[in-house]
C-alpha cells in the first residue's frame, strides 16, 4: 500500500494548507460497500418499510412528511457537522435552539416585528456560539465540558426568558415560516436545504472550510502551516450557535408555541446523525453529505416504525441499536485496513 | 499565546460576572439549599421555612400551581423555596432527604405519587419533618400530613366521556397520547382508558410521549404519521395534557380533518384554542389550582398553629371546559 507524502493545497491568497495524507488505494468493491454502507442502510430501511406498508410508506405525501419532520434536525446537524469537522463537539445546540425560539416568541408577543425578533434571536445564538468558541479555543477547555456547561446555562436562560411558561398567540404572519408550503413542500424543508448547501459550499469551496478540515485533520500541522487554529475553531462554534438558533425559530413557528426546552432533544440526535454520516467518509471524518444521510436514517426510522405501529420505547431501543451497529461496523471495517 | 489565553480568561470572567449581575430576581427561586428552621419576621411571628420539591416545574399547569402556592405561602408567613428536578422524579427522594436533614419546617412535594417518594417520605418521617403534597397522588398516605390534589381520575374520566359525546355517530376509534412516567398523567390516562372502553370505544393506538419538553412536537409528528398510515382511521384523540393535545390538533388541522381532541389541564393556551372554535381541541378539564393551593396553604397554616387536620387527603375536582362555557374561563 503506497503512502503519499503530505501535499500542499493553496487557495487564492491563503497560506498553504496541508491536506491529510491518505493511502493511495484502488477503490475496491469492499471499500465501496464499506463507505456507502450507511447509504445502503438507508435504502434498505426504505425498502423494508416500503415492503411492510407499501401503500402508506412509499407515497409522496409520506416522504414530504419525513422531510418536514427532519428539517429542523437537518439544520442543527448541519451546523454540528461544522464543529465536528474541526474535531470538536457542541452539546449546547439543542438548548440554543430552545433559547432562540423562546426569545423570538417573547419578542413577538412584546410587539416586535418578525425580522427584528428573529435578528435578536440569531444574534444571541451567535453569541452563545462565540462563548463556546472562547472557552474552547482560548481558555482551552474541552469542547465536551465547555458546551455541556453552556447547555445547562442556556437552558436556565430559556426558562428565565419564558418564565417557565408556554408562549403562544403569535401574529399569524409568523406562521408561514414553520407551517407554510411552497409548491406543496413545507417551507422548513427549503430552509434546511439552503442551510445544508451553504455549509457544504463553505466546507468545499472556501478558505475557512479548508482550514476547518485542516484543523480537524491535524491541528498541530495546521498551526505549523500558518493557520490560526484558535480563530478557526471559534468561527465554527459561532456558526453552530447561529444555525441552532435559526432552527429554534423555525420550530417555534411550526409548533405555534415556545417552551424553554422545545429544542433540547435535537442535540443528541444531531450528534448521532453526524456520527452516522462519518461512516460514509473515507477518512472517518464528519461530512455534510453523510450527516444528511444520517438525518434521513433517523427520520425514516421514526416515521417507519410509527407507521408499522411499533411502541415508542421499543423505537428508542431500535434506533439506538441501529446507530451502534452502523458506527461499529464502520469502525471494524476501518481497522481491517 | 499566553496573552490570548489571558484575554480569554478575562473575557469569560467578565461574561460570567455580567450573567450573575443580571440574575437578580424577585420571583420564586430555585435554590439548591433551603434555610433550616423558622426565622423571625418583622412582626415577631416566626416565618416557617418550607421546601417545595418537584420534578414538574417545567410543565405550564404545574408551574401555575406552584407559583400560586408560593405567593399564598408568603402571605401566610410561610417561606416556600422551590427545588425542581426537571422531570427527574427519582431525584425528588434525594432532595427530600437533604431537606429532612436540614430540619426545614415542612416539605411540600409537588406532582408526584406516593410510591415514587417512599424513600424521601421515610427520611422526613424519621426526622419528624411533616410532608405535605400538592397534587401528590389520590390515595391517603399515613406519613403525609396533608395532600391536596387534583382528582386526576375524575379528570381522565370526564375528558374521556366528553370525547365519547363528541364522537357520537362515528365508529368511535380513538388515539390516546400518554406519558406514564408523569404520575398525574398516568392516573388520568388509566381512568380515561377505562371510561373509553366502558363506552365501547375502540382504542386504535396508544402512544407514549418520550419527553414532556418535546411533547407537542412528538404528538404532532406521531399523529401526522398515524394519519398517513390510517387516513380515515380515527374519530377522536385523547391527550394526557394540553400541550400534546395542541400538537395533535395541529396535525389534524394540517390534514384538514374535523376530528375532536379532548384533554386535561385547562391552560390559557388550551382554553384560547377552544374559544377560537377553529382548533381541533374541543374540550379540556380545567384544574382548580386556586382552590387546591388555598386549601393546602390553609392546611399548612393550621398545622403550624397546632390545629388538628380533619383529613390528610383532599381531592379537588375541576371543571370541564367546552365551547359552551369557555367564556367563563377566558381572561
Amino acid at each position: 500500500m503506497a503512502m503519499e507524502r503530505p501535499t500542499e493545497a493553496r487557495g487564492a491568497g491563503s497560506p498553504p494548507v496541508l491536506t491529510e495524507s491518505v493511502p493511495n488505494r484502488r477503490l475496491g468493491m469492499g471499500r465501496v460497500l464499506r463507505l456507502s454502507g450507511t447509504g445502503i442502510g438507508l435504502i434498505l430501511l426504505i425498502g423494508i418499510f416500503g415492503a411492510l406498508r407499501p401503500t402508506v410508506f412509499l407515497t409522496v405525501g409520506n416522504f414530504v412528511n419525513i422531510l418536514e419532520q427532519i428539517s429542523i434536525l437537518a439544520i442543527i446537524a448541519a451546523v454540528q457537522t461544522v464543529v465536528m469537522v474541526v474535531g470538536d463537539l457542541d452539546m449546547s445546540v439543542g438548548s440554543t435552539a430552545s433559547l432562540g425560539g423562546a426569545l423570538t416568541a417573547v419578542l413577538l408577543m412584546a410587539g416586535w416585528s418578525i425580522p427584528a425578533a428573529m435578528l435578536v434571536a440569531l444574534f444571541v445564538g451567535a453569541l452563545i456560539g462565540a462563548l463556546n468558541g472562547l472557552l474552547v479555543s482560548y481558555v482551552k477547555l474541552s469542547a465536551f465540558i465547555a458546551t455541556l456547561a453552556s447547555m445547562t446555562a442556556v437552558t436556565g436562560l430559556a426558562f428565565i426568558v419564558t418564565n417557565g411558561a408556554n408562549i403562544f398567540g403569535f401574529t399569524p404572519d409568523f406562521k408561514p415560516l414553520g407551517q407554510g408550503r411552497f409548491l406543496s413542500v413545507p417551507v422548513p424543508v427549503y430552509i434546511a436545504v439552503a442551510v445544508s448547501l451553504l455549509i457544504w459550499a463553505l466546507l468545499r469551496f472556501t478558505t475557512i472550510g479548508r482550514r476547518w478540515r485542516a484543523v480537524g485533520g491535524n491541528a498541530e500541522v495546521a498551526r505549523l502551516s500558518g493557520i490560526r487554529v484558535d480563530r478557526v475553531r471559534f468561527i465554527a462554534f459561532v456558526i453552530a450557535g447561529l444555525g441552532a438558533s435559526l432552527a429554534g425559530i423555525i420550530l417555534v413557528s411550526r409548533l405555534a408555541s415556545a417552551t424553554a426546552q422545545a429544542g433540547d432533544s435535537q442535540m443528541m440526535l444531531s450528534i448521532a446523525a453526524v456520527f452516522l454520516g462519518m461512516t460514509m467518509s473515507s477518512y472517518g471524518g464528519a461530512n455534510i453529505g453523510g450527516t444528511l444521510v444520517g438525518v434521513a436514517i433517523l427520520g425514516v426510522l421514526t416515521n417507519g416504525l410509527n407507521i408499522v405501529g411499533v411502541n415508542t420505547y421499543v423505537q428508542q431501543v431500535l434506533t439506538g441499536g441501529i446507530i451502534i451497529a452502523a458506527v461499529a461496523l464502520s469502525r471494524l471495517g476501518s481497522r481491517r485496513r | 499565546m499566553k496573552k490570548e489565553r489571558l484575554f480569554g480568561l478575562i473575557a469569560a470572567g467578565a461574561a460570567v460576572s455580567l450573567v450573575f449581575a443580571g440574575c437578580a430576581s424577585s420571583g420564586p427561586t430555585q435554590s439548591a439549599s433551603t434555610e433550616a428552621g423558622s426565622t423571625s419576621s418583622g412582626s415577631g411571628n416566626a416565618v416557617k421555612n418550607v421546601s417545595l420539591i418537584t420534578g414538574s416545574y417545567g410543565t405550564p399547569a404545574a408551574k401555575v400551581a406552584m407559583d400560586m402556592l408560593i405567593k399564598k405561602g408568603e402571605a401566610a408567613g410561610i417561606k416556600i423555596t422551590l427545588q425542581d428536578t426537571a422531570f427527574d422524579y427519582n431525584k425528588i427522594n434525594s432532595l427530600m432527604q437533604d431537606a429532612a436533614s436540614q430540619k426545614v419546617d415542612a416539605i411540600v412535594v409537588g406532582f408526584t405519587t406516593p410510591e415514587l417518594i417512599t424513600l424521601g417520605t421515610q427520611a422526613a418521617f424519621d426526622a419528624k419533618v411533616p410532608v405535605f403534597g400538592l397534587d401528590a397522588g389520590v390515595q391517603p398516605v399515613d406519613q403525609v400530613t396533608l395532600n391536596v390534589t387534583s382528582d386526576n381520575p375524575w379528570f381522565g374520566k370526564t375528558s374521556a366521556d366528553e370525547l365519547v359525546r363528541l364522537m357520537k355517530g362515528t365508529e368511535m376509534r380513538v388515539l390516546m397520547i400518554e406519558h406514564d412516567p408523569h404520575p398525574g398523567v398516568k392516573l388520568r390516562t388509566v381512568a380515561a382508558r377505562e371510561a373509553l372502553k366502558a363506552a365501547g370505544v375502540n382504542i386504535v393506538n396508544e402512544v407514549q410521549i418520550k419527553s414532556p419538553a418535546s411533547g407537542r412536537q412528538e404528538a404532532l409528528d406521531f399523529v401526522t404519521n398515524y394519519l398517513t398510515s390510517h387516513p380515515k382511521g380515527i374519530d377522536g384523540v385523547w391527550a394526557g395534557w394540553d400541550d400534546t393535545a395542541m400538537g395533535a390538533a395541529l396535525a389534524l388541522k394540517a390534514a384538514g380533518l374535523d376530528i375532536p381532541v379532548t384533554t386535561v389541564d385547562g391552560t390559557d393556551e388550551g382554553i384560547a384554542a377552544i374559544k377560537s372554535g377553529t382548533s381541533a381541541l374541543k374540550a379540556t378539564c380545567w384544574q382548580d389550582w386556586g382552590t387546591i393551593t388555598d386549601k393546602l396553604a390553609a392546611g399548612m397554616s393550621d398545622y403550624f398553629a397546632g390545629k388538628k387536620l380533619d383529613s390528610n387527603l383532599i381531592k379537588v375536582e375541576g371543571k370541564l371546559v367546552t365551547a359552551e362555557n369557555v367564556a367563563d374561563f377566558s381572561k
